[in-house]
């Protein structure tokens, strides 16, 4: 199809304005951010606005560590999204492997129910969630955290995951089996590894889900201390006076591990968007 | 041991989190909503049907039912056409094509929070980039206030719009390489012109993939709350229902109530999802 448009149309105008249009809509809050971040204050509020900055000015981050319990929340935030990932990914890798291996009467009905969970939105999840972390005492904790993004993340992993074991040749666990490995030796030599590629990828989206998730963390938390990210940009952002070159240099460092994932993952994004990884 | 012991043992911790964390809340939900439960003290007395038939009979019950509807309609409608023009851009061959698709798939990764401070920003009315340059491309006695009640909703179709058309561009962008180049070009040798080829080959073979996308992406988007509640959602302007789901339970306490919105909410994904996976298997059985 490509060659065929190439030959029609000389020249491609609509190819230039097209591209320059969607770079420039797509681009520039980016930029805008990142700039804001940068912005001395005389330049803040000018009119027409600074559309470049020959002073950059670090203020904003440094007001962001120095008022702020930044590092707090971001440790928070990275101790629950990598609980969630490794607890999420070990629990979906098993049950793949099993649902691959060993099928059993109810193995077909699980997998629906797993398609039906993975459909389910948080704010109707999270209303019962609440009531019952309250209960068990799981309110600002950060394994209620864990087990509650952990248990989103698997029903897309094994979604995402079963196509990657299924692929596996039979034949390749029975040679290991030949050549004198058990059950757990071949799984963990011969099949996890083949499977790699399809791990790293729900890694990384599980780890997207926690990282970037407001509403379990603001129901679920509500000691400072323990918060995560993005529900302590918004306390920011509600506080009475908006300092935005210190709210976007948070917005700068919460999209950072984000967009270094996304260039990571690229080539996984089709199949994780399909299983729902990031709604 | 036999197999399924096996199979059985390496899914009971999914099984054991799946229904621990997602099962048992939907059930508790149901409970839930036929109690007068308080969010913050321990009340929890039995109201029959009481919530819902509350809810029927409230006219913004109703308002949120319409501005939900408007919103999944418009944002999916809008999504799906700009999504498919740029996946057609983004399957002709340039120079840089790669960096320009990183740049177009970029917003849908962007955490919500991130998205509606930055667009706040954005359209400040006083300092706003954009509120600076509609105000010099449409100059008018008063410039617009697009984060005004009148508006916001607006301001918060285009975000969205924003935020979640890589997702349409990127599954139709792959489905449009398996398209075999060769029928395409036949039918540039035989006369047809790049409308007549869209219309009779390309919107044929992608019709598949938008059936799919327009019923999940309805799904999403009727059941969306980050980024309505952070952009447009802390008044009554844009009250959709999970944002209504969530004032009933933190804003005024009714943990009940705001139970009953969110099993509405609940049936009708439910409907959804299984109108979805008929049309999957369906499509399965055709391929296979």
């Amino acid at each position: 199809m490509t060659t065929a448009l190439h030959r029609l149309s000389r020249v491609r105008w609509y190819l230039v304005i097209g591209v320059v249009l969607l770079v420039a809509i797509n681009g520039f809050p980016f930029y805008w951010m990142a700039l804001t971040s940068v912005k001395p204050g005389t330049e803040l509020f000018s009119y027409p606005p600074a559309f470049f900055t020959t002073a950059p000015d670090f203020g904003g981050f440094q007001r962001l560590f120095e008022t702020t319990n930044f590092l707090t929340y971001a440790k928070n935030s990275l101790i629950i999204a990598t609980g969630a990932t490794a607890l999420s990914v070990v629990v979906s890798a098993l049950a793949a492997y099993g649902l691959t291996r060993f099928p059993f009467p109810g193995s077909r009905a699980f997998s629906t129910a797993i398609l039906y969970a993975y459909t389910f939105a948080p704010i109707v999840i999270v209303v019962p969630l609440y009531g019952m972390f309250r209960e068990a005492g799981l309110i600002n904790s950060h394994l209620g955290m864990i087990l509650a993004y952990a248990s989103f993340g698997v029903p897309f992993s094994l979604w995402l995951l079963q196509p990657f074991f299924r692929a596996i040749p039979a034949e390749l666990e029975e040679a290991a089996f030949v050549d004198g490995a058990n059950r757990v030796k071949s799984a963990w030599y011969v099949v996890f590894p083949q499977a790699a590629p399809g791990l790293i990828a729900v890694s990384v989206f599980t780890f997207l889900l926690a990282w970037e998730d407001y509403l379990f963390a603001r129901v679920l938390i509500t000691q400072d201390d323990l918060k995560t990210l993005p529900i302590a940009l918004h306390d920011l952002y509600n506080a009475s006076l908006q300092d935005w070159p210190l709210l976007m240099a948070a917005a700068v460092l919460i999209n950072l591990p984000v967009l270094i994932a996304f260039l990571f993952v690229q080539k996984y994004l089709v199949a994780g968007w399909g299983a729902g990884a990031i709604k | 041991m036999p197999g399924w012991f096996w199979g059985a043992l390496l899914l009971s911790p999914a099984f054991l989190l799946v229904a621990g964390v997602i099962a048992a809340p939907i059930a508790y939900l149901v409970r839930l909503s036929f109690t007068d439960a308080h969010a913050y003290l321990p009340r929890f007395g039995s109201v029959g049907f009481d919530n819902y038939a509350a809810l029927l009979r409230a006219p913004h019950f109703w308002d949120s039912v319409r501005t939900t509807v408007w919103y999944a309609g418009l944002t999916v409608g809008l999504q799906l056409v700009l999504g498919v023009l740029i996946a057609l851009l983004l399957h002709q061959r340039f120079r840089g094509r790669g960096v320009v698709r990183l740049v177009a798939l970029a917003p849908y990764m962007v955490p919500s929070i991130v998205v509606a401070l930055v667009w706040r920003w954005l359209l400040d009315p006083t300092t706003g980039a954009y509120s600076w340059f509609i105000d010099k491309v449409w100059p008018g006695s008063e410039p617009p206030n697009l984060l005004s009640p009148n508006l916001i909703f607006w301001s918060l179709i285009a975000v969205s719009v924003w935020m979640f058309t890589p997702f349409i561009v990127i599954s139709v962008l792959a489905r449009l390489q398996t398209i075999d180049p060769s029928v395409v070009e036949a039918a540039t040798v035989d006369g047809a012109g790049a409308w007549r080829r869209f219309w009779h080959i390309v919107l044929p073979e992608l019709k598949p993939v938008l059936y799919t996308l327009i019923l999940l992406r309805f799904m999403f988007m009727f059941t969306k709350f980050d980024v309505v509640y952070l952009f447009a959602g802390t008044g009554t302007e844009v009250r959709t229902l999970p944002v209504l789901t969530f004032q009933r339970i933190f804003g005024e306490a009714r943990l009940g109530s705001g139970a009953a919105v969110a099993m509405i909410l609940f049936v009708l994904l439910m409907i959804f999802t299984t109108v979805y996976l008929r049309t999957l298997y369906r499509e399965r059985e055709e391929t296979a």
